[in-house]
């Protein structure tokens, strides 16, 4: 097992390099020079130089990658061209921001899947079943940014519940974390539904009725434990889409997160910013999936004596 | 929707009348202006035609009540930089900044953009190349240091330096400097005659000359004498405060908050939910969410800003005739009325309709196929020219716009190779496109801000343009003054016109909306924020 998270590990740790190295050529691959995106259109080529040799993107691109690498070894990111401050602090003041949306929305939507997923599995057709598939296709159907737009309509301009725009409290991830569980819920719930009807209706199950043992225990001891695997397979997969979903939610609503920092760098040209965030979130997906990796060795015993 | 300040510019308009006619005393008058919110420079200054010297007798500390409120303005853009060095940006919030946290030697107290004494209670042009200030006193920096003559000398030479390398300098203020005549009297001097002079003054910031001798400290934290205290820049929000010991008095409100909302329908949002007070430059589709209702009104004085296609004018676009035919090709007041829902005014001339000096030209260019098509055939093209176009979204409606634009060239034989680009790369590359959708804005409410864009090594890096004639006309207007001043604006006005160096669309309205929570305000036709103070907030 040791070996096997060591070749993970090693795995991991080569692509996020193979990352790095493409977020910087790709960044000065595109076109757009960042002294030109912050002067204005008509500035002399003197105030050019000037914000070039500030940038330090006057050097040939070979030092600027010695000096883009030589920076990580050391852990410094470099400063951001546009707010001039490092990186790190600014990444650090909002990816528990993101954080805290993104993790607001997968409980919900993995709880909701849950809740809905067990009771269609065990009564298919029934209401609940109905309206979970109801909820799967409207989720599945309507992009996030519309969902967004209509809870802001509804919640915040019509009823007043809740803030339309930024983060001033708990009470501003509810209509952003809804708009995003909605695209991930389908998923879930499926996933969900699928194993527990496979599960419910396996020989051990029919036997663990035979020696009476209550009905919810068989549900949500037995059965779910195998509904497991491909939950936390799909979480996984969540957990990619949530790193680009909430750059939709975090628009639509103006919450102060680390995707709009990305547009921000991006629409700036501000390539040290963008490359820590770019390596942030990368290293943070890719050792979610380390974790989970791990994860399905303590669920299931199979994958772990194949370790 | 209601009309912008018109509360207390009533108010005080029935006050004057009531001096003029004898049932006001002058001492009423300014004491009950200052209940209005105005400052008793401001008041001062209403009761004297000439104005210019009646604000020497202001003293501080005269604004009012105690501030209070929060006011939130919502825009489409954050600060360009986290550095508030003013005269190194051209973004909206970097004026807006500039201007609550700065004074400047003179400025704005009143919509109708009279230019009044701030830091400097009097002044007097002395030759064409010299203007002599005298420095009001107790005017100090928000760290309680005085406003003295070595600040202001500081701070004018260096952006008259032009080795200075900042983007103000030759727009805004051009070569020249200050000389210290005593401890409060300066002498701002430039090279060559300079007509906007004045009104440049009215918007160049005054730093204290440690920032100048640091800048540095650009870096952490805007300080000045304005009528607000810079608090923070966090997450794209610069917060302020009310200064109390503002030479005019405290402004109404306490703390104002520029945030940056990205989406169109979130700034909206933000508004209708009350947690924004006012957003900015805002579209036809915005200005309709709120029409009829009352608890919004619309202001929109715009500086003087037009929404242009900058032309490369070599290559295809070398010949006037086929720039010409360009302007014949393209339906303005259909692009207008359509696609900018009226949120726009179609100009005959190459300055905004608002600029002094703007006169409707004789020839129109207007809306004509079949002269396109001449001027097109007489410049050896017959349904055989190709322009290249970039869009992308830095214009409202740029698309839209695009499209039109690329149906009525094709209307006339024209085509047009069209590129879409994401922003930031328009930006950088839009001289590299035969023609390119953009805006041009005057940041100090003169048209020769823009007019110089024409000329010298700026009109050949934007506009790909090298015209000799243009100079001496740039520096005739510079030179001139009042009526002939105005009339030297026209003359280049025209030439340009007829020139056609670029596609002159649209005049860009900026129109605000803003809560009727908050009362008296009102712009003046610059970038920034300078009637702010005048302005409170119902909680």
């Amino acid at each position: 097992m040791r070996r096997f998270f060591l070749r993970r590990l090693a795995q991991n740790l080569l692509m996020l390099a193979f990352i790095v190295l493409a977020v910087f050529v790709i960044m000065r691959l595109t076109a757009g020079d960042p002294a030109r995106i912050k002067a204005p259109i008509f500035a002399s080529e003197d105030v050019l130089d000037r914000y070039r040799a500030e940038f330090g993107t006057d050097t040939p691109l070979p030092a600027q990658l010695v000096s883009f690498l030589s920076g990580i070894v050391r852990g410094d990111f470099g400063e951001s061209f546009r707010y001039q401050e490092p990186v790190f602090s600014l990444i650090a003041q909002r990816l528990p921001q993101t954080a805290m949306l993104a993790l607001s929305a997968l409980l919900l939507a993995v709880g909701v899947a849950l809740l809905l997923g067990v009771a269609g599995a065990r009564r298919p057709d029934g209401w609940l079943d109905r309206l979970g598939q109801a909820i799967a296709a409207f989720g599945q159907s309507a992009p996030t940014f519309w969902i967004g737009l209509m809870l802001v309509l509804v919640f915040s301009l019509g009823l007043g519940w809740f803030p339309a725009v930024g983060f001033n409290g708990p009470q501003s991830l509810v209509l952003p974390a809804i708009a995003i569980a909605l695209a991930v819920l389908p998923a879930d719930l499926r996933v969900i539904r699928t194993a527990m009807i496979d599960g419910l209706a396996q020989e051990y199950i029919r036997t663990a009725r035979a020696f009476g043992i209550p009905e919810w225990r068989i549900t949500y001891v037995y059965a779910l434990r195998n509904a497991a695997l491909p939950l936390v397979t799909v979480v996984g997969i969540d957990l990619g889409y949530l790193l680009g979903g909430t750059i939709v939610a975090e628009v639509v609503f103006n919450y102060p997160g680390i995707g709009q920092l990305a547009i921000d760098a991006v629409n700036a040209r501000d390539y040290p910013l963008v490359q820590a965030i770019t390596i942030v979130t990368a290293a943070i997906f890719v050792f979610v999936n380390l974790g989970i990796d791990l994860l399905y060795m303590v669920l299931d015993p199979r994958i772990r004596i194949e370790a | 929707m209601g009309e912008a300040g018109q509360g207390p510019r009533t108010d005080l308009e029935a006050l004057r009348r009531g001096v003029e006619s004898g049932e006001v005393s002058r001492r009423e008058f300014l004491r009950r202006a200052g209940a209005l919110g105005l400052s008793l420079a401001a008041a001062a200054s209403l009761l004297d035609a000439g104005g210019r010297v009646a604000a020497a007798q202001a003293t501080p500390g005269a604004g009012g009540a105690e501030p209070s409120g929060t006011l939130v303005i919502a825009n489409a853009e954050p600060p360009t930089s986290a550095q508030w060095d003013a005269y190194s940006v051209f973004g909206l919030v970097d004026a807006q900044v500039a201007s609550l946290v700065h004074d400047s030697l003179l400025g704005y107290d009143s919509a109708d953009a009279e230019i009044v004494g701030h830091i400097a209670s009097e002044w007097e042009v002395t030759s064409p190349t010299t203007v002599r200030l005298t420095l009001r006193e107790g005017v100090r920096f928000h760290d309680g240091s005085p406003v003295t003559a070595d600040d202001v000398k500081a701070t004018i030479d260096r952006v008259g330096n032009p080795e200075s390398g900042l983007a103000w300098h030759g727009l805004i203020f051009p070569a020249g400097g200050a000389t210290v005549v005593d401890e409060r009297t300066v002498e701002v001097f430039t090279e060559e005659p300079f007509g906007p002079l004045e009104k440049s003054l009215a918007v160049m910031p005054i730093f204290p000359a440690g920032d100048i001798a640091d800048p540095e400290l650009f870096k952490q934290r805007a300080m000045g004498a304005g009528p607000y205290r810079f608090v923070s820049y966090e997450q794209n929000k610069v917060t302020v405060e009310a200064n109390p010991d503002y030479w005019a008095g405290s402004p109404k409100i306490q703390t104002v908050v520029l945030d940056y909302i990205q989406d169109a329908n979130a700034r909206i949002s933000a508004l209708l939910s009350g947690q924004a007070d006012i957003i900015t430059r805002t579209s036809a589709e915005q200005l309709a969410r709120v029409a009829d209702d009352p608890n919004f009104y619309v202001v929109d004085v715009p500086p003087l800003t037009q929404i242009v296609y900058i032309y490369q004018n070599k290559g295809n676009l070398a010949a006037k005739e086929v720039r010409q035919a360009i302007a014949h090709a393209v339906d303005r007041e259909a692009i207008v009325e359509g696609i900018l829902q009226g949120v726009g005014k179609v100009p005959y001339s190459s300055i905004a309709t608002t600029a002094p000096g703007y006169q409707e030209q004789a020839e129109r260019f207007a809306y004509d196929p079949a002269r396109a098509r001449e001027l097109l055939s007489s410049a050896g093209f017959e349904d055989n020219l190709t322009l290249t176009m970039a869009t992308t979204t830095l214009v409202p409606f740029q698309k839209e716009i695009d499209q039109a634009v690329v149906q009525f060239l094709g209307d006339v034989g024209v085509t047009v190779d069209l590129t879409t680009l994401e922003v930031g790369a328009f930006r950088t590359s839009y001289n590299q496109y035969d023609m390119t959708l953009n805006t041009l804005a005057s940041f100090n409410f003169d048209p020769d801000f823009v007019l110089g864009f024409y000329g010298g090594p700026t009109a050949e890096a934007v506009f790909g343009l090298d015209d000799p004639n243009i100079p001496p006309l740039i520096e005739a207007q510079r030179a001139a003054q009042g009526e002939e001043r105005l009339a030297a604006i026209n003359d280049l006005a025209a030439y340009l016109w007829d020139l056609q160096p670029a596609l002159y669309l649209s005049d860009e309205l900026w129109p605000f909306i803003v809560s009727s929570r908050v009362k008296d305000y009102a712009r003046v036709p610059v970038v920034g924020e300078p009637l702010l103070r005048f302005a409170s907030k119902e909680e």
